[in-house]
């Protein structure tokens, strides 16, 4: 319950952060997003029509007002809702982030295990250089990376966007599960595996080892349990806690490079979204989307921290 | 005065130690000294200035040139030299890394301290911070500073730095905490000794050797947003850096054919951040053996 509040604060605080951003920055908004063409008794005419003519605290308690309404305002360069446009990004991200982070977990889990399993030998070693080697390149390199290599030289997977120019898109069911969607997913969610990979793998080979030469695996063994049993019984299911904790933060700490990823793939979620509306200076639209993206990582943060209490008994929320 | 001189003789001490029980550390450190060396002699070890249009023999723009002896990276779409601007780049990261690591780890360390040794609501205040620093997205928060303030190296260090202390204040904090904990705290208050005494005496002496890693992995991150950045395209105009490179064969589309100019920009990158984590991994395990297996 008190996580849940210091979640709500967090979030009132990012709201507030988000708009001290756009508005306390050298430059009004408009001189930014406007022709500089525009006439002055017009530029008056459209600050007005977003409320920036009033004083700061008025402004702020009726950007409040709207969030609370889930109205974010309209976007400049698309004259639409800005809610509608992140309504139907926000998925691509989710799908995207959920695909890759699932795989890299997944295989984080099923290395970590053949890494203890063949420990102190060349396999073991082997994959520990590649780890520390795979957690210095910047993520959009990698993207650049496959591109060049998979998708310009070998012709295997297509260079970025979402579908192939005129797909026909019918319904929800029809848009995502497809071949041509997880055909276009691949090279993204590639590089989300190989960027994200070496963190959790070396933190769970690192857990395992400890649980290795802790005592309840002796005791374990002293009873004749079968090495397979106290691998996955013993140690890797009390290594998985940490894993947990350290993949909120993980998690969190990566929304942001989705700017840079989507924009290597051309990938249309929320981090593309900010992008592009910074480049095209549809500033509600970034207002928007950056919001959003400071929401997720709290409501991340927040669902491990349950979960993790859920399975340590230890830990109680109060 | 004196403090600051012995710790000063005891951390070089430790310098030397660190290395020569890390191997990878000194792996690390090597090449920083190597990228260091490249840095500093730039222009001696390059035939093309970073800018410079370079031509042929028979006076021709080398066009998108794979690797030849004249060009051991090959040439840009504008016949300029990768080799150049991969060595050039290494002046930027260089500064870039530092400025930007510098500013974390002090605000961060202050931070850190003032939140533990006040205590209470000041530290309460200072923890909902970090909180709040923790999750906001730090590429787009950059990029937006950055489209407000002007393409720079250093707008681009203020964006990371404003964000990025959250970690080392998290962890400066909990050292802070059980240092204040400990016997000599305690004696140096019985014998009066004032609030600032103990703590410019006592406590940012000793979590000095925990700042120092922070330096060291601040600039990893630093190079690495930086790198993010100018491939967004807000990188600085006037600053030859990798990111810039890469942003550069990203927009003019000639990832297609130009392979060498993604790939050795990026490599230069992998290597000099790896050589950054490689060193903060050593002095990390020197100050918590328990790592070691890492």
């Amino acid at each position: 319950m008190r996580r849940c509040v210091t979640g709500l604060i967090t979030v009132f605080a990012i709201a507030s952060i988000t708009f001290l951003l756009f508005r306390l920055l050298p430059g009004d908004p408009t001189t930014a997003m406007l022709s500089p063409m525009l006439p002055p008794d017009e530029r008056q005419q459209v600050r007005a029509e977003f409320g920036l003519d009033r004083p700061l605290s008025e402004q702020y308690l009726f950007y409040l007002r709207n969030l609370l309404r889930g109205e974010l305002g309209r976007s400049f360069a698309r004259r639409r809702p800005v809610i509608e446009i992140l309504g139907e990004r926000m998925p691509n991200t989710l799908i995207l982030a959920a695909v890759g982070f699932g795989l890299t977990y997944l295989l984080a889990i099923v290395l970590s295990v053949v890494m203890i399993a063949n420990i102190n030998t060349w396999i073991d070693s082997t994959l520990t250089a590649i780890c520390l080697l795979l957690r210095s390149p910047p993520v959009f390199w990698i993207g650049s990376m496959l591109i060049t290599f998979l998708a310009f030289r070998l012709r295997w997977f297509p260079i970025g966007n979402m579908r192939t120019a005129g797909y026909p898109e019918t319904g929800w069911l029809g848009m995502y599960c497809n071949w041509d969607f997880a055909w276009h997913l691949a090279l993204p969610v590639f590089a989300v595996v190989i960027y994200e990979l070496s963190f959790p793998l070396l933190l769970l080979r690192n857990a395992m080892m400890r649980h290795l030469m802790s005592d309840h695996v002796r005791t374990a063994r002293a009873k004749g349990l079968r090495e397979s049993t106290i691998l996955a019984r013993h140690v890797l299911r009390n290594s998985l806690l940490p894993l947990i904790a350290s993949a909120s933060i993980s998690i969190g700490l990566s929304l942001g490079g989705f700017a840079v990823l989507e924009f290597v793939f051309s990938w249309p979620g929320l981090g593309l979204t900010i992008v592009e509306g910074i480049s095209s200076r549809d500033y509600p639209v970034v207002q928007g989307a950056f919001l959003l993206m400071g929401v997720l990582v709290v409501l991340v943060s927040l669902v491990a921290d349950l979960l993790y209490a859920a399975l340590d008994p230890r830990i109680t929320y109060r | 005065m004196a403090a600051l001189a012995t710790w000063t003789s005891r951390s070089l001490q430790r310098q030397v130690r660190v290395f020569r029980r890390d191997r990878l550390g000194l792996v690390g450190l090597i090449g920083l000294v190597c990228y260091a060396l490249v840095a500093i002699l730039s222009p001696y070890i390059t035939a093309y200035g970073p800018d410079e249009i370079t031509r042929d023999s028979d006076g021709s723009v080398s066009v998108t040139q794979p690797p030849s002896s004249r060009h051991p990276f090959g040439t840009t779409n504008m016949g300029r030299d990768v080799w150049s601007g991969v060595v050039y780049g290494t002046r930027t990261a260089f500064i870039v890394g530092a400025v930007t690591a510098l500013a974390i780890t002090a605000l961060g360390t202050a931070i850190g301290i003032i939140s533990a040794f006040f205590g209470r609501w000041v530290d309460e205040l200072c923890m909902r911070v970090v909180d709040i620093c923790y999750s906001l997205p730090l590429e787009p928060f950059v990029i937006i500073i950055v489209s407000f303030t002007g393409p720079s190296i250093w707008t681009i260090s203020f964006g990371t730095t404003l964000l990025m202390w959250r970690s080392s204040a998290r962890v400066i904090r909990a050292e802070t905490l059980s240092i204040a904990k400990e016997p000599f705290v305690e004696a140096a208050r019985a014998i009066g000794a004032s609030n600032s005494r103990i703590l410019w005496a006592h406590i940012l002496p000793n979590v000095m050797p925990i700042s120092t890693i922070y330096i060291a992995i601040g600039a990893g991150w630093a190079v690495l947003v930086e790198a993010n950045v100018s491939f967004l395209g807000y990188g600085d105009p006037h600053a030859i850096s990798w990111g810039r490179l890469l942003n550069q064969v990203f927009v003019t589309g000639m990832m297609r054919h130009a392979w060498w100019w993604v790939l050795f920009p990026g490599l230069a990158l992998m290597l000099f951040v790896t050589c950054i984590f490689f060193v903060s991994r050593a002095y990390e395990r020197e100050l918590n053996p328990q790592l070691k297996e890492l």
